[in-house]
């Protein structure tokens, strides 16, 4: 993973995770209410978080 | 690649929201703004190699935290977010069998004083996510009206009540010749003759 951005590319895992989510509730595949959704945006940060510090460690 | 993406989503949001303005297209919001959220993402992840594309990320932050918010609302009290955007005024000529109307945001009137209400009593549901919901009835109808709000007021044939979850059922006795069930999210749901 040489030469990538780390914040870049966290955010953009976290985009990618969270637009799936709501692609997929407003498909009508699950529905979401509001005790839902900021837990699942923690752990989508929580994520993008991780793939950051897995890119920077293999740096 | 950062500008591409940006531009793409720019393109297709407005080349949407013409076509629902102009040519009256349904355009599906909630599924298009996720879908704009993934490739927002997408692009984020190709434009990481050269560095942090800011335009995006902003877009991308932009659309997650209204997601996360509408879905909030959307949520609330069991309303839908569907429907598209915008104000809508109804006024069926019959109304013979049941019927459903949705709108996300905006205002949605239903005017049934000149609607001819079938032998056996038709059945309304309608809601409004984030907006207004009013509804006309004929003089001489009766009806049975189930209505809440999630935040917001209710106000039915002059009983009112206001604040979180709430919610009226008025019932004028008699055999109704029509059922009103009535939701927003946040918003005002009003129902006078």
């Amino acid at each position: 993973m040489r030469g990538w951005h780390p914040g870049a590319l966290a955010v953009g895992v976290f985009f990618v995770m969270m637009g799936g989510v709501f692609l997929l509730e407003a498909a009508g595949v699950w529905d979401l209410g509001p005790a839902q959704v900021w837990p699942l945006l923690l752990i989508g940060l929580g994520v993008a978080v991780l793939v950051s510090g897995a890119v920077r460690g293999g740096e | 690649m950062g500008q591409v993406v940006l531009g793409l989503v720019l393109v297709a949001i407005g080349v949407a929201w013409l076509l629902q303005v102009v040519a009256g297209v349904d355009v599906r919001w909630e599924l298009l703004a996720p879908l704009a959220l993934v490739l927002v993402g997408a692009g984020v992840i190709a434009g990481a190699r050269t560095g942090a594309p800011g335009g995006l990320i902003g877009v991308g932050l932009v659309l997650t935290v209204l997601l996360a918010l509408v879905s909030s609302i959307g949520g609330l009290g069991d309303v839908p977010f569907a429907g598209g955007f915008g104000d809508r005024v109804l006024r069926p000529a019959t109304l013979d069998g049941d019927e459903t109307h949705r709108l996300a945001i905006g205002e949605l009137e239903i005017d049934l004083r000149d609607t001819e209400l079938g032998a056996a009593a038709p059945e309304v549901v309608a809601s409004v996510t984030v907006g207004r919901l009013v509804v006309r009835l004929p003089t001489g109808a009766s009806v049975r009206v189930e209505a809440r709000a999630a935040a917001g007021s209710v106000q039915v044939l002059g009983e009112s009540a206001e604040g979180l979850d709430v919610e009226l059922t008025v019932d004028e006795g008699r055999a109704p010749a029509v059922l009103l069930d009535l939701a927003v999210g946040v918003g005002e749901v009003v129902v006078e003759r």
